[in-house]
């Protein structure tokens, strides 16, 4: 892959995501491009098989040559059979609604035989660990399960470049080392491989060579372990390191539980089981970690407690109020709830009128209360904490990943609740947007709130919570903390 | 999810999406063809029976799906019912009134309406919509990339449904209260539409690029992995329900 003077614009934006680029990766190479939120990572690599500007428009400078053509122009077999790209967002790319059909679609579309066709979906399948849920539909599936298929549908596909923007976000750590495990087998077999991500994570260090974008621009290019010796305070500054560890989490106040859950069954209808006696409490001010592998029941649990789905009687309670049979608004009132994807919360056109809108639940302009002054200093506070206090005016549909999601979090902490319950949060952050979690996060409990945390990132934020617990199989377990940081 | 397919060894799951579909048509044209409320009655009670013993659907979806229905037919016959003017007048208030024979054409219509939807969702409901796909473009000649956008209507209908569901839940989430008064109501529904319409617009772009991504439509042909089973049954019900279609019409 040669670029030079590659440059990118989106449409619709006259900032340039991409500036300038110039850079020549050669075939067979394990490549890692790692950058912060906005960094234009995941431009580049839409760029590789020609989805930008082709697809996704916008304006794109320079050249850019992918095995010697250029893929906005190139005709679709060929770049098709040259370069696959996993992108961020697995539900963006799924587009047959069953597991095996979005394995498959690639392949038929390249007239692979049939015969042939089979051998590569159980392969693909086999390796993405998914051989035991290619009939199930796509929606099913939890986050990390789509990521998975997603990932499948491009292994499928067998070009020679395999681009992966953010394949281990939503992946559990399992997986996140089979994937390692599978990137190193794909050089073997003289593949190219362009992984991308937020950090300077496992998949940067088992790379041959790291290039670090900031601003749209290379900053850093060269071998992992050099970067590391040379660069190490540079990548921290970046947020692609963590840094130290700051404060230790602060001691949970004693007192009674806010939430109690017991002997808490849950089956899906059609039978598929997703929880089976899970048991905890948590105290005000308290922060709890869930982790789980994917598909073990964890967005069950927090969809059960926000009363998303029905919740059977007498297992969750709310200062010894049994929530059963109460209706979401009604839970919200206590509750707040942040989803995995946070366009899916988003009712307004700019990140202010977004921010605030917890505060007036959607009345019209005319019919809203004046902000409080207490209001508006906690509403400037949030957004100075996210970074997103230059961004007042924008949409929230055209911020970056991370923004967004910061966006999605400071919208429900803009509004007093005694839980606020997160999924996922930190999946995909580099580390500067995960401190801003964390700080968020250190600040609602300081408060009295409670939290709930799902993530697959319990190394980075064991050392906060003062509870971790562990779904395994929808059993749920209470970890010590030492464990959980380890 | 109501409007989708769901796999199943039901009679119509067996039938192969061609022939199910001659039959589907053959419904819709004596839907169109028949008159009156009684024959109307009688041809839901044919699409009732196909959806229950023909593919196994449970009451409470059949039920789900004749409410979503039910939504427009029942207001459509309340009013035709009342401002269609008919001689057996059985009474009357000012303008309106109610007659056997506006009865008569708003109980077919609204009927007509029913069995239309219910047995459009027992062809979703027993079609697998690559199967279907597959069919078109090998039978009929079907240039494929024509034949995915019914298949991609097919596949869309659930996911818009599940994005919907997503959407009204974090709505809730968010402070929503559920809507009061038709004022209330009407506003609510208003955003939600406007919610679901923007993400599905932006989930038709970005699936359009993940489809080119995966070289749609880079070739004039592709290949299919499922091979459609045509039972030997197939020919004579297709034949007998266009049969019956062109009898009843001769005998309407």
């Amino acid at each position: 892959m040669i670029c030079k003077h590659l440059s990118y614009c989106y449409e619709g934006e006259s900032r340039l995501s991409l500036t300038d680029v110039n850079l020549h990766i050669e075939s067979g190479q394990w490549t890692a491009l790692i950058g912060a939120s906005g960094s234009g990572k995941s431009t580049l690599c839409q760029l590789l098989n020609g989805y930008l500007p082709r697809s996704g428009g916008g304006v794109r400078e320079g050249s850019l040559q992918v095995f010697g053509m250029d893929p906005a122009e190139a005709p679709l077999p060929e770049i098709t059979m040259a370069a696959g790209v996993l992108f961020q967002d697995p539900d963006a790319q799924l587009v047959r609604g069953i597991v095996d059909d979005e394995v498959a679609f690639g392949p038929e579309n390249m007239c692979v035989p049939p015969a042939e066709l089979q051998r590569r979906i159980t392969w693909a399948l086999e390796v993405a660990g998914l051989a035991g849920l290619r009939s199930e539909p796509v929606r099913r599936l939890s986050g990390g399960q789509r990521q998975r298929t997603a990932m499948a549908a491009v292994l499928a596909l067998q070009p020679r470049l395999f681009v992966f923007d953010d394949a281990c976000a939503s992946l559990d750590a399992a997986a996140q080392a089979d994937f390692l495990q599978l990137c190193a087998t794909l050089q073997g077999d003289g593949r190219t491989v362009v992984t991308a991500s937020g950090r300077f994570d496992d998949a940067a260090r088992a790379a041959g060579r790291v290039i670090v974008l900031d601003g749209g621009r290379v900053l850093l290019d060269g071998p992992p372990a050099e970067l590391l010796r040379r660069c190490r305070g540079q990548l921290a500054e970046l947020g692609l390191l963590p840094r130290p560890a700051g404060e230790a989490a602060a001691a949970v106040p004693p007192g009674p539980a806010l939430v109690m859950v017991k002997s808490l069954d849950f089956t899906y209808p059609g039978g598929r089981r997703a929880l089976e006696g899970a048991a905890f409490a948590l105290r005000r001010g308290e922060w709890a970690l869930l982790t789980g592998e994917n598909g073990s029941g964890k967005t069950t649990l927090s969809r059960l407690l926000m009363g998303l789905l029905p919740a059977p009687k007498g297992a969750i309670w709310h200062q010894g109020r049994d929530i059963a049979g109460l209706p979401v608004h009604k839970i919200a009132g206590h509750f707040g709830y942040v989803f995995q994807q946070p366009e899916h919360m988003f009712t307004s056109q700019t990140v202010w009128e977004e921010l605030i809108y917890g505060l007036h639940g959607g009345l019209p302009p005319a019919r809203r209360p004046e902000l409080t002054e207490d209001q508006r200093l906690r509403a400037r506070q949030l957004l100075e904490t996210a970074g997103l206090d230059a961004r007042l005016e924008d949409s929230p549909y055209l911020l970056s990943r991370g923004e967004r999601r910061l966006l999605g979090i400071i919208s429900q902490l803009i509004v007093p609740k005694e839980l606020y319950i997160m999924d996922e949060p930190t999946a995909g952050m580099d580390y500067r947007d995960i401190d801003r979690i964390i700080s968020l996060c250190r600040d609602a409990c300081r408060r009295g709130s409670a939290l709930l945390m799902i993530t697959h990132d319990p190394g980075i934020l064991s050392p906060e919570a003062s509870l971790h617990l562990h779904l395994e199989d929808g059993r749920l377990t209470s970890l010590p903390r030492q464990h959980a940081c380890d | 999810m109501l409007i989708q397919y769901e796999p199943g060894t039901s009679l119509l799951h067996r039938w192969d999406p061609l022939g199910k579909l001659t039959a589907l048509m053959c419904i819709a044209v004596m839907a169109m063809l028949w008159e009156g409320t009684a024959s109307h009655a009688l041809l839901l009670l044919m699409c009732v029976l196909a959806a229950r013993w023909g593919a196994s659907m449970s009451w409470h979806r059949m039920y789900r799906g004749v409410k979503l229905i039910a939504a427009v037919a029942l207001p459509y016959f309340i009013l035709t019912a009342v401002t269609v003017p008919g001689e057996t007048v059985w009474m009357q208030w000012g303008p309106l009134q109610l007659s056997a024979e506006s009865v008569d054409q708003a109980g077919e219509m609204s009927l007509r309406m029913i069995s239309l939807f219910l047995s459009s969702l027992t062809y979703i409901f027993t079609t697998d919509p690559q199967e279907l796909v597959a069919e078109m473009v090998r039978r009929l000649r079907i240039p494929y990339r024509f034949a995915f956008g019914i298949s991609a209507a097919l596949t869309f209908l659930p996911l818009l449904e599940e994005e919907g569901a997503v959407i009204r839940s974090a709505q809730l989430v968010r402070g929503h209260l559920p809507p009061s008064g038709l004022k209330g109501r009407l506003s609510w529904w208003g955003k939600f539409i406007i919610a679901v319409l923007l993400n599905s617009l932006r989930r038709v772009q970005q699936t359009a690029g993940a489809m080119e991504s995966k070289g749609f439509g880079a070739y004039d042909h592709r290949t299919f992995r499922k091979e459609t089973i045509i039972p030997w049954w197939s020919l004579p019900l297709v034949i007998l329900m266009l049969g019956l279609t062109i009898g009843s019409n001769w005998y309407v």
